[in-house]
């Protein structure tokens, strides 16, 4: 989502050099957003002394998060409670979020040399204790929000690292692949935010595919549920079986996969397809996932051939041949091995 | 008349159905639930914007026509107050 400039910059600078003090730092900031060296000399050229330098030398290797409380309302964002560099506050829910935000931020950044959501910086927002009881976790196209959870089911979503990497993911998603959220593109957007959510955990952990849970939520399933998490990659279908909740029901495989209305299409339902995959993969290539196998999605995910509305097929394919690019055919025999066990490639 | 109303979506991704049946509701509170699910057919929406949001789906039937709407999280203001009697009750998972 790179910050469009609908004025031109010759207006921009007459506002610079002739506007009031609000339109001047407006002008001046809109101006530092595009990092032309045309613009940085226009820019040096009215800039008042005193003023914060702009950054005009890319992303800074540093996030910027700003966290706020919901106080159980449903409204957005809420009062803001905690920004970048700033203390803890001793609100558990508060204190995770930033944490986790600034380890997804630390994850992509190491990993891919991805600068936040955007690759250019974008600041990271969330809004916790958000709802009454709210169960849920969601992305809302310019923020992420976390519930509190029912308590009796389910404890609050910041709880869970790769639940927080999941709802970034969909930020990232959506300025990559655009994967449109219905069917198939809507399972593959899931599963997407699925992978890099455990990944963001396993690299948190330093941990190897050989040692990693593969599970998303699992610390977010209240005392008592008979469960283990609310996904698993390694064994889908297999994550809970609760008198309450019900019984986990992802498919492994294509002769498990759901047709339903609900949900989208089941795009958390079929997403257990391409999770299996992912972790076939990355379990095959051994040694820490992000590394190979992430390298490989990612690299799929930013595909300028992949369409937003890529089926499972489509998404395999890509994989398989950028595993090819971007590393040796061993790697991508791997991968191409793994699609075809859950029989998404024949 | 019964009525259903159908939660799917949301990052657990689990489908809620939560129904009642006026004939098994006192007089007076039936024909409120009525008065509300008259409305219902104008409730229709667009999904709530982004992911993991929770979609819903409500049903009428045995009304003069059935009906069924669609709408995103949290659902028309008009459409409250039939929601909130509905999740009063316990509801079916899939
Ligand atoms: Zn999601």
């Amino acid at each position: 989502m790179p910050v469009s400039c609908v004025v031109p910059p010759t207006v921009l600078l007459e506002i610079a050099r002739r506007g009031t003090p609000d339109q001047r730092t407006w002008a001046l900031w809109t101006l530092a957003t595009d990092t032309s060296l045309r613009t940085f000399r226009a820019v040096a050229a009215v800039r008042p002394a005193g003023l914060v330098a702009a950054p005009l030398t890319g992303p800074s290797d540093t996030p910027k998060r700003t966290v706020y409380d919901g106080a159980g309302q449903e409204q957005l964002p809420g009062k803001l409670v905690r920004d970048e560099g700033t203390a803890t506050t001793g609100d558990e829910a508060v204190d995770e979020a930033y944490d986790g935000l600034g380890a997804t931020f630390d994850f992509y950044l190491h990993s891919y040399e991805r600068h936040s959501i955007d690759d250019q910086g974008l600041p990271l927002l969330a809004t916790v204790h958000y709802g009454d009881h709210y169960d849920n976790a969601f992305w809302n196209g310019s923020q992420m929000v976390f519930g509190d959870g029912d308590g009796e089911l389910f404890q609050r979503f910041t709880r869970s690292l790769d639940v927080i990497g999941h709802e970034l993911t969909h930020g990232v998603t959506e300025d990559e692949a655009r994967l449109t959220y219905l069917g198939q593109s809507g399972a593959l957007n899931e599963s997407i935010s699925d992978v890099f959510g455990t990944l963001v955990k396993q690299y948190h952990l330093g941990q190897t595919a050989e040692a990693a849970d593969w599970l998303i939520g699992a610390e977010l399933l209240a005392p008592g549920v008979h469960g283990v998490a609310l996904r698993s990659m390694k064994a889908p279908g297999t994550a809970y079986d609760d008198p309450v909740l019900g019984k986990d029901d992802q498919p492994a495989t294509m002769a498990g996969y759901v047709h339903t209305t609900a949900d989208n299409g089941g795009v958390h339902t079929n997403s257990g397809i391409p999770n299996h995959a992912f972790y076939l993969a990355a379990t095959a290539l051994g040694g820490k996932a992000w590394e190979v196998a992430g390298r490989v999605w990612y690299d799929a995910l930013r595909d300028s051939r992949l369409k937003p509305t890529a089926q499972f097929h489509t998404f395999a394919t890509t994989t398989v041949r950028v595993a090819k690019q971007a590393f040796d055919n061993d790697v991508a025999s791997a991968v191409r091995d793994a699609w075809q066990q859950v029989g998404v490639i024949r | 008349m019964k009525v259903e109303l159908e939660r799917s979506g949301g990052f657990a991704g689990r489908t809620l159905r939560w129904s009642l049946d006026t004939d098994t509701l006192p007089h007076e509170e039936a024909a409120a639930v009525a008065d509300l699910a008259a409305q219902a057919a104008h409730w229709a929406g667009p999904p709530a914007p982004g992911n993991d949001r929770f979609a819903y789906r409500l049903r009428i039937l045995g009304g003069t026509e059935p009906v069924e709407v669609s709408f995103g999280e949290p659902g028309p203001p008009a459409a409250r107050p039939l929601m909130d009697r509905l999740r009063k009750g316990t509801p079916e998972g899939d």
